[in-house]
């Protein structure tokens, strides 16, 4: 143990730059995955269609042509027109704006639900998957007695208890989420777990936090993140699903679950009321399915060309 | 002043010392024995070769040491020493702590051992900083210190690099870097130039010598090529399922080998300028959970005698630090391995 490493004395050179040609610094694979997917004009027209979306319904106070609950009785079930894009309600509200105030409420109740499974699964998931043994049978049977219980009964019983709303629908399908997110967090991270280079960190002196951390959470990730990018659209659908139902958004606000079942009291008077509604949400859903494929295959991609 | 009290110690104390080594599956009858009570020492500045065909229980001896047997259900017993610090009885925090800083490893696939979703040198950075109570920056240069002295060429340049865009030659030496970047004292290599091409695989071998005499390290090399033992190491250990069976320096064992297996394992090298077709063992290797009574080679082994199937041979000590598992090595006489022509 005598001879140091630190004898070399070329040590500062100017980061960046070697020798006045500019460095290759390397294509990180999260890059390159980026590349792959941008690359797949179908997966970014969706995500450009859910990217409006949502803006439209940031923005719904500025670009809404009307009071989304303003009444008019001299306009009901006006077909689409030129004064209505979408045409009116039963109560002469404009469908349009609705549907623009409705699209906060149903993106949000997705988004609020994904984020929510993926917080209550996602890293219980990766540690199973890394730890292994008890820690991997302990959580693993909670999942299963969990999803045991169908998703819907499961929803509808959370409403329940805690009243019907958006916020609690969103809240409920979460909840119903979070054992999907855990499975798919747990496979990743038990396969990230048998690679070498987790043995080598281990190896080197690297512990079990910064090991589960640092290494196995970056390669496992990703397919979290395809699986999130998937639930969104299933989040849009079951909402759409509750709030058909009546257990979502409470008039007079309305989710687009909510519109397409006002809308289903008029399918011979106004047909629009309730296909408008609804080829939105499959729209939206499609978009969100279409752009979770393209991740997926931008991701296993980037894994085969990557090595 | 403090090298020559290192230098005292090292010769006192083996580098790695490892004392009945058994790695057991447990089973709902009786304990699957993979390990079987492995012996050996190393001296600093020596290496060691662990050798023997497939399944013989040479990688996982390695992982052994090195405590590296998490998440796999399997049981350890045995003392393994690093230095004075018996590392066995450690674990968690302690165990890394010396994991790395004391005792490291390189593995098999250098394609597979660095994590894609880093830089090279952010890596090496990363265990710096695990051990070494350094800035950022100190663990960058820190590594790309070690890069070089792994003998990556232009290592400002490719620490900033991803592992993929590495051949499998430097990912290894990366690999290589990893591992000294903390000046360990026990560096075990895990078949690491079995995944290189020839050429590769004798400049990471000609690497390994010379950062061993660099700094001192204790070497063990696993490998079931007898050119990689022949040309790296000083003493050898033959392993054969799950056993030593024997143990020597490497020119007596290349050329006087004692245990019928050994010769077998040497007549199994094949060799350029020779027209006679390589001559393999018969049989397989034993599967662990085995109800075998006497020698483990016996049912393989053309010099076994009803007396092999007796009982299982000791390990016997047959001249100065020479050890061998059979009771007939004095009555047979081998050849050793052929010289070429």
């Amino acid at each position: 143990m005598t001879a140091s490493i630190d004898s070399s004395p070329a040590r500062a050179q100017t980061p960046g730059r070697e020798n006045g040609e500019p460095v290759a610094r390397g294509v990180s694979p999260r890059r390159a995955m980026l590349r792959a997917f941008v690359g797949d004009r179908l997966a970014v027209v969706a995500l450009l269609v859910l990217i409006t979306m949502g803006a439209l319904a940031l923005l719904a106070p500025v670009v809404a042509p009307y009071d989304p609950n303003a009444q008019d009785f001299s306009q009901t079930l006006q077909s689409p027109s030129r004064e209505h894009w979408f045409g009116t309600d039963d109560l002469g509200r404009d469908l349009l704006s609705r549907m623009l105030f409705g699209a906060r409420l149903s993106l949000g109740a997705a988004l609020i639900a994904v984020t929510l499974g993926a917080a209550l699964g996602v890293l219980p998931g990766f540690l199973a998957g890394y730890r292994g043994g008890t820690v991997d049978i302990g959580l693993s049977r909670l999942t299963d007695a969990i999803m045991c219980i169908p998703g819907l009964i499961l929803s509808i019983s959370l409403i329940a208890v805690f009243g019907p709303g958006t916020l609690q629908v969103a809240i409920a399908v979460g909840v119903a989420f979070a054992p999907r997110f855990f499975r798919v967090a747990r496979g990743a991270a038990l396969s990230v777990a048998a690679e070498t280079y987790v043995k080598a960190v281990r190896a080197a002196g690297a512990g079990h936090t910064r090991t589960l951390l640092r290494h196995v959470v970056p390669n496992a990730s990703s397919a979290v993140i395809v699986q999130a990018s998937l639930m969104f659209g299933m989040g849009l659908l079951v909402e759409a699903g509750l709030s058909f139902l009546g257990f979502g958004a409470q008039p007079p606000a309305a989710s687009w679950g909510a519109l397409l079942r006002r809308g289903s009291g008029f399918m011979v008077e106004a047909r629009y009321l309730s296909v408008i509604p609804g080829l939105v949400i499959t729209i939206a859903v499609l978009a969100g399915n279409i752009a979770g494929d393209g991740l997926q295959r931008a991701v296993t991609n980037q894994r085969s060309s990557g090595r | 002043m403090t090298a020559g009290l290192e230098a005292e110690n090292a010769v006192r104390l083996p580098a790695l010392s490892v004392r009945d080594l058994r790695v057991l599956l447990p089973d709902s009858e009786r304990d699957i024995e993979l390990v079987r009570g492995v012996s050996f020492e190393v001296a600093a500045g020596e290496c060691l070769g662990l050798v023997g065909e497939s399944g013989a229980g040479k990688s996982l001896t390695g992982y052994a040491a090195m405590g590296l047997v998490e998440r796999s259900g399997l049981r350890l017993e045995g003392t393994v020493n690093v230095a004075d610090v018996c590392i066995s009885d450690l674990g968690g925090r302690r165990l890394s702590r010396i994991r790395g800083q004391r005792i490291s490893m390189i593995f098999q696939e250098p394609s597979v051992s660095l994590n894609p979703a880093f830089r090279v040198g952010s890596q090496i950075a990363e265990v710096v900083r695990v051990h070494r109570r350094t800035s950022r920056r100190e663990a960058w240069d820190r590594a790309i210190e070690a890069l070089r002295l792994a003998g990556v060429p232009n290592p400002e340049r490719r620490a900033r690099e991803y592992p993929h865009t590495l051949s499998g030659g430097l990912k290894q030496r990366a690999m290589i870097a990893m591992a000294i970047s903390c000046e360990p004292e026990v560096l075990i290599a895990d078949e690491a130039t079995t995944a290189l091409d020839v050429t590769v695989q004798a400049q990471i071998l000609d690497l390994l010598r010379e950062l061993q005499d660099r700094l001192g390290m204790a070497l063990v090399v696993i490998t079931h090529d007898f050119g990689v033992v022949a040309d790296i190491c000083d003493r050898v250990a033959v392993m054969y399922a799950g056993q030593i069976i024997e143990q020597g320096d490497v020119r007596d064992v290349l050329y006087r080998p004692q245990h019928p297996y050994t010769q077998g394992l040497l007549d199994a090298v094949p060799r350029a300028f020779e027209t006679a077709a390589v001559v393999g063992i018969a049989g397989t290797v034993p599967p662990p959970d085995a109800l075998l009574t006497g020698c483990r080679f016996a049912p393989r082994c053309p010099y076994a005698q009803d007396e092999c199937r007796v009982s299982e041979p000791e390990l016997m000590a047959t001249g100065r630090d020479a050890m061998v598992r059979c009771i007939r090595h004095s009555d047979i006489n081998l050849p050793g391995v052929r010289r070429a022509v």
